[in-house]
């Protein structure tokens, strides 16, 4: 079960279920009560499996860069030393030494590059990650706040708030029952319907 | 590589798709849950609303339903009492009869039906909202059902209350109906059981005893009417106590040529008009002396009188005061009454016209008038049944 994620019953015991209502008063109510999907509440968890294929293929592509990167470095790196052992024939040894040793400097910053700019891509994965969590907590905050202001609203369209109605309500019951009990004492053999009820 | 890369997602980006279906879903799940939750409050309330509304209209066509029924309830003690007591009245059972002719025009007209509206309890709302609402509209429902029982109960604890008040209010006129007309020892139930006066005539003269009392001319009515049986009874049992029948005083009086059941003269415009019958405080009623002219209206009263008097004296005479009953008998019964008898003609038109007439201003008015004469007197008479005079 994802973190946090609470059936419409757990809802309303927890949000009920202290304030003295029990669960066959808001039973009922569940209806009027929307769910908060729980996919949502996978999402504000970081080692979801979303997040994981979302790494996954972000390394991938970075990876992906990074050996592109290598293979041209490589391939310069190559191009530069056939280009050198010419120009030592031509032009002296030191000539295409240096020529040689330049591309090589070359060669390493830009595999420095290469490695930097993959070791931000890592970062910028799991900064994403990490906000899209954030984001996520919030979005899953929101219809939190909303269901809890929507079952407030039915908690006092329904008066489960109101102990004096409940109370009332079972007084009245009982009166009735009482003035039913002495309506068949006095007129007994009459039927029910015939008192109303 | 293939080809086709531009089409084919890494695992990653399969997955980011799923992830922003997963988002799309939880906004649509959203809204929809706000929508289902505000359409359906929408929903309920109108319910609610509309329950409010039928109980209203339920409760106030019972309300008006009643309060027909109080009405009607009303009436019907009204007239079963008045019923049940002239039943039981005269008989000795007023109060009981009052009770119970209140009781039984209570119950005609529904006074023991239960009051009660129709609201099922089934079919107020129900929901998932607003449940202090509905309480408040079961309580309501309850408390209306409550009412409408305490309602009956009032009603049925109304009604015994009513049977007791009715029975001490029908003692009571029972009461007045016993009580004595003047001095004459008759009462309203005496005349009642004699026949003299009818159940109507009975309970106006109850009625109008117990809220003010009878007017002086009604009473004057009636102490001729209990005047009348006294004579009836003393005549009826002197007979009796003699051996000697009232067909012999029938007989006598058609010998003489009076009418023989009321010993009128045969001059006398009841036995002419056929109503020897009719009472004499209804015949003497100032419609009728209005409608019959006056002398008629004395001389019969004369003639009535002579004969009461007349077999009052022939018993008398019979109890010793005389040997000569029937030619005294004759003699009071002659057109030409003794003192006696206008006496008791000049009391009763005292009554009638209020004022204090002798035998002697009778016979000057009688002539008079037929004269013609135009008097004072005679004048005062004809404004009195007839109106005024001008010119």
């Amino acid at each position: 079960m994802a973190n946090g994620y609470q059936s419409n019953q757990d809802f309303l015991q927890s949000l009920f279920g202290p304030l003295g209502v029990g669960s066959d008063a808001y039973s009922d109510y569940a209806q009027f009560i929307p769910e908060v999907p729980e996919e949502l509440y996978l999402l504000t968890d970081p080692t979801a499996n979303i997040y994981q294929q979302l790494r996954e293929e972000r390394q991938a592509r970075l990876s992906t860069q990074l050996g592109e990167s290598y293979s041209g470095i490589q391939q310069s790196l190559f191009e530069t030393q056939r280009q050198a052992r010419g120009m030592q024939g031509r032009a002296g040894f030191v000539t295409g030494a240096d020529l040689a040793g330049d591309a090589s400097r070359r060669a390493a910053m830009v595999g420095e590059k290469a490695s930097s700019a993959f070791s931000r891509g890592l970062y910028d994965i799991e900064q994403d990650i990490v906000e899209q969590v954030g984001a996520e907590q919030k979005y899953v905050a929101g219809l939190e706040a909303q269901r809890r202001s929507d079952a407030l609203k039915v908690a006092e369209l329904a008066d489960l708030f109101d102990e004096s109605a409940r109370n009332r309500d079972n007084r009245y019951r009982n009166m009735y029952d009482n003035l039913l009990m002495n309506y068949q004492d006095n007129y007994g053999g009459r039927s029910r319907d015939e008192f109303g009820g | 590589m293939s080809t086709r890369t531009t089409t084919t997602f890494s695992p990653y980006q399969q997955s980011l798709l799923g992830v922003s279906a997963a988002k799309a879903r939880a906004i649509t799940e959203f809204s929809q849950a706000q929508t289902k939750t505000g359409v359906t409050a929408l929903y309920e309330m109108n319910e609610i609303e509309r329950a409010v509304r039928e109980i209203n209209k339920e409760v106030k066509e019972e309300q008006e339903k009643a309060r027909r029924r109080q009405g009607k309830i009303g009436i019907g003690r009204l007239i079963g009492s008045a019923l049940g007591f002239a039943i039981g009245g005269p008989a000795g059972s007023a109060a009981l009869g009052t009770a119970l002719g209140g009781l039984a025009g209570t119950a005609a007209a529904g006074g023991f039906k239960r009051y009660k509206v129709g609201i099922n309890k089934d079919k107020l709302p129900t929901g998932y909202f607003y449940g202090g609402e509905r309480q408040d509209l079961r309580q309501r429902v309850v408390d209306i059902e409550r009412a409408f029982k305490q309602l009956t109960k009032d009603q049925r604890t109304g009604i015994v209350k009513n049977l007791a008040m009715d029975y001490l209010t029908g003692r009571g006129l029972g009461k007045l109906g016993a009580k004595e007309i003047g001095t004459t020892g008759q009462s309203l139930d005496s005349l009642l059981q004699a026949g003299e006066i009818t159940k109507g005539e009975y309970l106006a003269d109850i009625f109008k005893s117990a809220v003010g009392g009878l007017s002086d001319e009604r009473v004057t009515q009636l102490s001729g009417i209990a005047d009348t049986i006294n004579k009836e009874a003393i005549t009826t049992s002197a007979y009796a106590n003699v051996g000697v029948g009232r067909d012999i005083l029938e007989k006598g009086r058609e010998t003489v040529g009076l009418d023989p059941s009321s010993g009128l003269a045969l001059s006398d415009p009841r036995v002419q008009l056929g109503t020897q019958d009719m009472k004499v405080g209804e015949f003497y009623k100032p419609s009728n002396v209005m409608k019959d002219g006056l002398f008629p209206t004395v001389t019969a009263q004369r003639n009535l009188l002579n004969a009461t008097m007349a077999e009052d004296l022939a018993m008398r005479d019979r109890f010793g005061r005389g040997s000569s009953g029937m030619d005294l008998y004759n003699q009071l019964t002659n057109p030409a009454a003794p003192t006696l008898v206008d006496q008791k003609a000049e009391d009763v038109l005292d009554a009638i016209l209020g004022e204090d007439f002798t035998p002697d201003k009778i016979d000057d008015i009688s002539f008079n008038f037929n004269s013609g004469v135009n008097t004072n007197k005679r004048n005062s008479l004809f404004q009195q049944t007839v109106g005024p005079m001008y010119g």
